[in-house]
């Protein structure tokens, strides 16, 4: 069962990766933080499932959440990504303004 | 031929800049800055989850135990309350829709385990509690983290 529950967390991370393509490198870390969350949750569901509190029509509802969980994931990770972009632009912008400062005859 | 004279050149550089500037402010407003009162009221909401699962977790024989749907009922509105505040918050800033649709989702997953809890009517399975709360506490996770890693406003 953990063989399979580490499986679906790569497929997890795969989705992530395809979502950010080039940011993978910077954004990685907490794609990780975020998995690894999830990691032992979906262990629990599991366990759920096999001690008979769960069958697995009554877990489609907690699986359709976890799906969710995965777009909320998503979306922080494009977020984080477009944020490391602006601060890299902003500090770019603030170089820009200075030398233009610098130049200007006061 | 007309060349420009000095000063009108110099009203056309300012007028260049001005737009370089300006082109600049809207490309570098991808997402929103960083709110300390976003973070506060996340946290807020974090609170009022964790008293939720506490209690849940606690007792058992409690008649007014929110392990029953009708005494847990109160907690999810204001899980779902709070997080519409932040959303609330979210509408004022700029560059913000990635941030609300993520809020949305939050708040599409409590009203999900509201509605598993409603049909269950009692969750006395602890595994089944650590469940439902492991997936909205990381639901408020992911809205701190992300909120967390916005740019901060410098000042120029």
């Amino acid at each position: 069962m953990s063989f399979e529950i580490d499986e679906i967390i790569g497929d997890m991370a795969e989705a992530i990766k395809g979502s950010v393509k080039e940011d993978w490198p910077d954004t990685k870390d907490v794609v990780k933080q975020f998995l690894d969350r999830r990691k032992e949750r979906m262990k629990l569901i599991a366990e759920l499932i096999l001690k008979g509190t769960l069958t697995i029509e009554s877990a489609k509802p907690y699986l359709d959440i976890e799906k969710k969980l995965l777009e909320m994931e998503i979306l922080g990770v494009s977020i984080i990504t477009k944020a490391m972009a602006q601060n890299a632009a902003n500090k770019a912008l603030k170089v820009l303004v200075d030398a233009i400062k610098m130049a200007l005859p006061v | 031929m007309n060349l420009p004279q000095p000063s009108g050149l110099s009203s056309l550089k300012k007028t260049v800049f001005l737009s370089f500037l300006l082109v600049f402010s809207f490309a570098c407003s991808l997402v929103p800055y960083y709110d300390a009162s976003v973070i506060e009221q996340i946290e807020e909401t974090t609170a009022t989850a964790d008293r939720f699962y506490l209690l849940m977790e606690m007792d058992s024989t409690d008649e007014d135990s929110p392990r029953a749907y009708e005494a847990a009922e109160p907690f999810y509105y204001d899980i779902i309350l709070d997080l519409r505040k932040i959303n609330r918050m979210n509408n004022y800033r700029k560059s913000s829709e990635a941030s609300s649709k993520q809020v949305e989702t939050a708040i599409d997953i409590v009203e999900a385990q509201r509605s598993i809890h409603s049909d269950l009517e009692r969750l006395d399975d602890r595994d089944l509690i650590e469940l439902h709360r492991g997936q909205t506490m990381d639901a408020l996770y992911i809205l701190r983290a992300t909120e967390s890693r916005l740019p901060k406003r410098q000042n120029p």
